[in-house]
This record gives structure tokens, sequence and C-alpha cells, in this order.
């Protein structure tokens, strides 16, 4: 489904990613683990297309397209999405304007008329009751004054929204106390199909008790230095990153 | 200044006015102060030039024939009052005269109808103000509308008030002036539609509307403009506000070659309240210039601006808002905010918030900001598969959408998100709703 082969991107001059692989399946879960400014996040919105990044080298190849040379909300019709670390706030637009917005964009690209309204309201209820969301939220401004946790469940609603192939999940459970960390992987659980995958980022091994995965990335140095299973996040939680720094410099 | 030539002398020697008459005066003091040049600071950024040639209408007749036009639909139950350059017309209006305690008629039906009311309160608002265009009104004014709500009267009714350009004849000049009195604990709702019927034609104008709001009365005016390419027009509200009154003016302005607007709220008794909110949206070449100025001349007295503005192209705008506390108006509170985006790299915002105190118990407080649009939010929208260029406008509408949510009409504010939404070519979301309607069971 995904296919990262030797990617290399900077910012500003500076390489964060530097030469990375990573395939992902259809059904697959894979974590990504590692300290803090290793470029997990460049990662995530690089795949999402977010500018301001160089591409140095290597490709991304997304159900046999390449990512690289579409813009980030022809990704997204593709079936990529991204769960943001900060959501945005957009004052003004309503989390169902938003959606509707989103929803019938990509039906006018595929040809279709848009959705009608009972249909979408029946799926925004649906959806809403996945992450335990009020419908207060719906009707007030994106993600305005909205606390941590119910910025994170209003990702993982549009997720459930709109349905993509592969989900990035950037540090959903930072700052989510435990009944919203249940919220947020119960819906993720939900959601799990063997034809969708998810790439989720996070620093904290709790999270990965709750949404089982595959395999267990660690990413160090711009680079994916380690791979295993979900018994690599274990050992990570009780031994830190150093026993990972030492065995590469060795 | 730029001096006024003959044409506007010999126009207004056409008109025969006696010596003494109001309007000589006007035009005398007109004629001394000069059409203002952008030394003069409250014209500044506004280029005046174009009124130098023009000439202002004196026969007032209405063209026999107008093109099919509509009205906008925002409302089923109303008093519709139409002018046609400037004059109204009373074969296009359908209005009770006399009902529920508010009287509604032509400028000139009035002056003999209520002749007391008339003459105590017209051109009273411009007596301390000096200003060319509100001169230049009176002594060229055209037979305009007038509303009287008498005392404790409550309108049922919105007027609305359609005026309509068409067909003026070349570099001709419309002086339109209306009379609004509403007497003590009256509400009143008014709804200012203008619209151009010439699409491709000049069309200039003089719009002069002076506005008494007394004691503990209440005044909403709902104003949507939404201007041809070509128009040019100078548009002065001038409002007096009695203790204990309210008055809340929401404008909207889309396009036009030259609009100016310049509000000026007069709050003379203890606990008045008086709300402007503006968006203006400009493309092209367009230019707005919103002048707002609010003195707070009594002592606890409220005051809130809310304006924003949205520029494109190589358009232009200025906004002055401008709050002044007089000495002994203690206990003001004061609010002033001018928002505006740039979406290209050639439009000009001259943006300037003003506070004159001359007490020292008061909180006022001003802020102006202008910005492009918040990237992150674009690429926000972006991984939800919104194109850019929707994206954009989808934040641009939200950022219009503070200003139209605080509109209090139902009919009215769905009636301009709807324009809003046209005007940004976000038309195909037709089932757009506005932010509260949310979801219904």
């Amino acid at each position: 489904m995904l296919k990262i082969e030797n990617l290399k991107a900077s910012i500003e001059n500076k390489e964060i990613l530097k030469g990375l692989n990573l395939e992902v399946k259809p059904g697959e879960i894979h974590a990504i683990m590692g300290p803090n400014g290793t470029g997990k996040s460049t990662l995530a919105n690089v795949i999402t297309g977010r500018d301001s990044y160089e591409i140095g080298e290597g490709s991304i190849s997304f159900m046999g397209e390449d990512l690289l040379e579409m813009a980030p909300d022809e990704r997204a019709r593709l079936g990529v999405f991204l769960a943001f670390q900060y959501p945005v706030e957009i004052p003004g637009v309503s989390t169902t304007n938003f959606m509707k917005a989103a929803i019938n964009e990509r039906r006018r690209h595929l040809g279709e008329e848009p959705m009608k309204a009972g249909d979408f309201l029946k799926m925004m209820k649906e959806k809403m009751k996945l992450v335990d969301i009020d419908q207060k939220f719906m009707s007030r401004s994106l993600n305005e004054g909205f606390s941590g946790g119910e910025k994170k469940r209003n990702e993982i609603f549009q997720m459930a929204m709109l349905e993509p192939k592969l989900a990035i999940l950037d540090e959903t459970d930072s700052g989510l106390d435990i009944d919203a960390l249940k919220i947020v992987s119960n819906g993720v659980n939900q959601l799990r199909t063997k034809d969708n995958a998810f790439i989720i980022i996070t620093h904290y091994q709790r999270l990965l008790d709750y949404i089982i995965p595959d395999f267990v990335h660690v990413m160090y140095d711009g680079r994916i230095v380690k791979s295993g299973d979900k018994e690599l996040a274990k050992k990570l939680e009780a031994k830190g990153y150093d026993w990972i720094k030492e065995e590469l410099a060795v | 200044m730029i001096a006024v030539e003959n044409n506007y002398t010999e126009a207004f020697e056409r008109l025969n006015k006696a010596e003494n008459s109001l309007e000589t005066q006007a035009f005398n003091r007109f004629q001394k102060m000069g059409i203002p040049d952008r030394k003069s600071e409250v014209y500044r950024y506004s280029n005046l030039k174009h009124f130098k040639n023009l000439t202002p209408a004196t026969d007032g007749s209405i063209p026999h024939k107008l093109p099919k036009y509509f009205t906008h639909e925002y409302l089923a139950d109303k008093h519709l009052l139409v002018t046609v350059n400037g004059t109204f017309a009373e074969n296009l209006s359908s209005y009770s005269e006399d009902e529920d305690g508010i009287h509604i008629s032509c400028m000139c039906d009035a002056r003999k109808e209520f002749r007391d009311i008339v003459e105590s309160h017209y051109n009273e608002t411009s007596k301390d103000y000096p200003d060319a265009f509100s001169e230049m009104n009176t002594a060229f004014a055209q037979c305009g509308i007038f509303i009287y709500a008498t005392k404790n009267a409550q309108a049922k009714k919105p007027i609305v008030m359609l005026h309509l350009g068409y067909n003026q004849q070349k570099d001709s000049l419309t002086c339109q002036r209306n009379l609004i009195v509403l007497e003590q604990n009256s509400e009143v709702e008014i709804i200012e539609d203008y619209l151009n019927l010439d699409e491709e034609e000049a069309f200039n104008i003089n719009h002069f509307s002076e506005y008494f709001v007394e004691q503990d009365a209440r005044l909403k005016v709902n104003i949507y403009q939404e201007e041809s390419k070509q128009v040019h027009f100078i548009g002065n509200k001038f409002f007096e506000l009695s203790k204990g009154s309210n008055i809340k003016i929401t404008t909207l302005n889309f396009k036009g070659e030259f609009v100016r607007n310049n509000f000026r709220v007069n709050l003379n008794g203890e606990h008045g309240e008086a709300t402007i909110n503006g968006v203006f949206i400009n493309e092209d070449k367009d230019h707005t210039d919103s002048r707002i100025l609010i003195k707070h001349n009594a002592p606890h007295c409220e005051s809130f601006q809310t304006f924003k503005g949205i520029l494109d192209g190589e358009s232009t705008a200025v906004f002055n808002g401008k709050v002044y506390v007089a000495e002994g108006a203690q206990k003001t509170n004061a609010f002033q905010s001018n928002k505006n985006i740039l979406l290209s790299e050639n439009a000009v915002i001259n943006t300037k918030p003003e506070l004159e105190i001359y007490a020292d118990d008061v909180k006022c407080s001003h802020g102006a900001t202008c910005g492009q649009l918040d990237e992150n939010a674009i690429f926000y929208a972006q991984t939800r598969g919104i194109p850019r260029e929707k994206a954009k406008k989808l934040i641009v509408f939200a950022f219009a959408q503070e200003v139209v949510q605080a509109i209090d009409n139902e009919a009215f504010k769905n009636f301009m998100e709807r324009r809003l939404v046209h005007n940004l070519g976000l038309a195909e979301y037709s089932t757009f709703d506005s932010v509260q309607s949310g979801i219904k069971e």
C-alpha cells in the first residue's frame, strides 16, 4: 500500500530525514517510536504533503501512485489521512460544515453527486458514537475552545468520517487522560479492517496497550534504525532509547 | 481642497433656492470648504478628484422604464421602500403609510404633514460636524425617505429600503437624503439594500441619512451593499442617541470602484449603546473607505465596533475607527477591532484605530491586525481532501462569519451568508449551513 524508499527530506537546508525506508501493507498497524527531534513528525508531514520540506532523494508510492507529485488534498482524496498532533482551530467553520465540504469534495472528484443531507447526518451520528463525542461540538467552530482531549477525539471522528486507506496518527495520545485514550483507541480498533492501515507515531508504550501494533519501528536521526513487534515497544518503555544508541555506535 | 467648479454653481442656481434658505446656506458652506483633497486627514487615502467634474441632478425625475430587477427574497413580510437615483419611487414601493405608530412617506410629503418633526430634526446632525459632502447633500437633496416612529411604537415588520440606480445621466451625481426619527421607547428595524441596475455604467451618489434615536428607543440597521464595478459612492450616516437608547448597525460591502461609508454616532445621554459591525470584501481595483466616529458625550455609555476586511487583487481599503470620550463621560466602555486578510501581494489596507479620551474612569480598547491566511489552517483542510483554493475560501468565509453571525435577524443573516457563499465561489456547497445550525433531530 505504502512504500517509502531511501527518503531524504530537509527543512531550511537542515536534513531531517536521512534515507528512510518503510513499507506498509493493507491491514497492518505500524507504530513509530523514538526520541524527540528524530524526524517522526517530519515523516508524517512529508507523507501528507506539507510544503516547506525539500525532498532530496527517495520516493513515496501509495497504491502504486507517486505521492510526492501530488498536492496534499489529492493525497487525502486518494485515502491518506493525518490526525494532527496539534489540531488547527478554524473559527467560524463548524465541524459539520468542514466534514460536509471534505466529503463532497471527494465525491465531486469521483464524479458523484453531493451526499444527501439525510445520509450525511446519519453518518455523522454513527461516527460520533464511535468516539463518544457530543453533538454540540459538531455545530461549534472547528476545534475552537476544545480541550486537548476533545480536539484529539475530533481528529478520530474526522478519520472515521473520511474512511482513509492509510491513517497517520501523530502523537494522538499525548496529553490524553486514560479515559480519552481508551475512547481514541477504541475508535481506531473499530475502524480497523483488512483493507486499511495505520501508522501510529507515539512516545509512549501505553497507547500500544490498547492498539496492538503489528510492527514497532524506532526512529533515530532521520532513519528507522530498528524494527520489531510489540515486545520492542515494551523493551523501550522499560529501558529507554540509550541501548539503541549504543547498538548503533558499535 | 479642490475648488467647487461651475458645474456645481450652475446646478444650484437652477434650483432657485431663497437666499436665506437652509439649502443656500449649506451650498455656501460647501463652496467654502471645497471638495476635500488628500491633505484632509479624513480623506487621506481616498482620492475625490472624480467628484470635481460631476453635476448634481436637479430635476429629481425617475426613469420611466426600469429593467427587470429582483428584490432579494430575504423577507416575506416587510415595508418595501424603493428609491431610484435618489428619489422615492411611490409606484415601486409597497408599504403602509401609518401602521403600528410608524409613519412612512417621502421627504417632500413629510415636510407638509410632519412639518414640526422635520424642522426640528432635519440637518441637525451636521451642525457640529463640517463635512463637504453632507453640506453638498443638503444643498442638492432630492426627495428621499422619511420614517417616523411615534412614542412607544413597535414596528412589527422590518422596513426595507431598496436604493436603485439606473440610467443616470453621464457625469451626473445623485444626492439622496433620508430622515429617520424614533421617538421615546420606539423600536424599528431597517434594512438597506443598494443595487445598481446598470452593471456596466457609471453611477455616482452622495447618500446622507440622519437618524434620531430618542430616549430608550431601539434601532437596527442592516446594510447590504454589493456595488457594480463603476460606482462612486459617498455615504454619510449620522446618528444622535439619547439616554438609554440603543443602535445596532451591520454593514456588508462587496466591491465598488469607490465606496466611502462614514458613520458618526453621538451618544448624548447616559446608558446609550452603539454597535457597528462590518465586513468589506474587495477585489480587482475596488476601493472601500470605512470611517467610524463614535462620540461618548455622556457617562455610562457603551460602544462596540468590529470590522473585518478581505482584500484581493489590487484592491485597496481604508478603515478609520475613532472613539472620542468627552470630558465627564465617565464609566465609558468602548471596544474597537479591525482585522484584515490580504489575499494578494498587491492589495493594500490602511487601518487606523483611534482613541481620544478626556475622561479618567473609562475602559477603552482598540486593535487592528492585517495578515495573510493561516497556512496551517489551509494545510489542515487540504489533508481532509479540500483543494487549496477552496480551503482558502472556506477560511475567508469563516473569517467574515463573525460579523454575519452577530446579525440578529435570522432571515437577513441567512441571506448574507448566501451572498458570502456566492461571492466567494462556495456555491457548490449549496447545503452550507451556518455555524449555529448544526444537526437537527
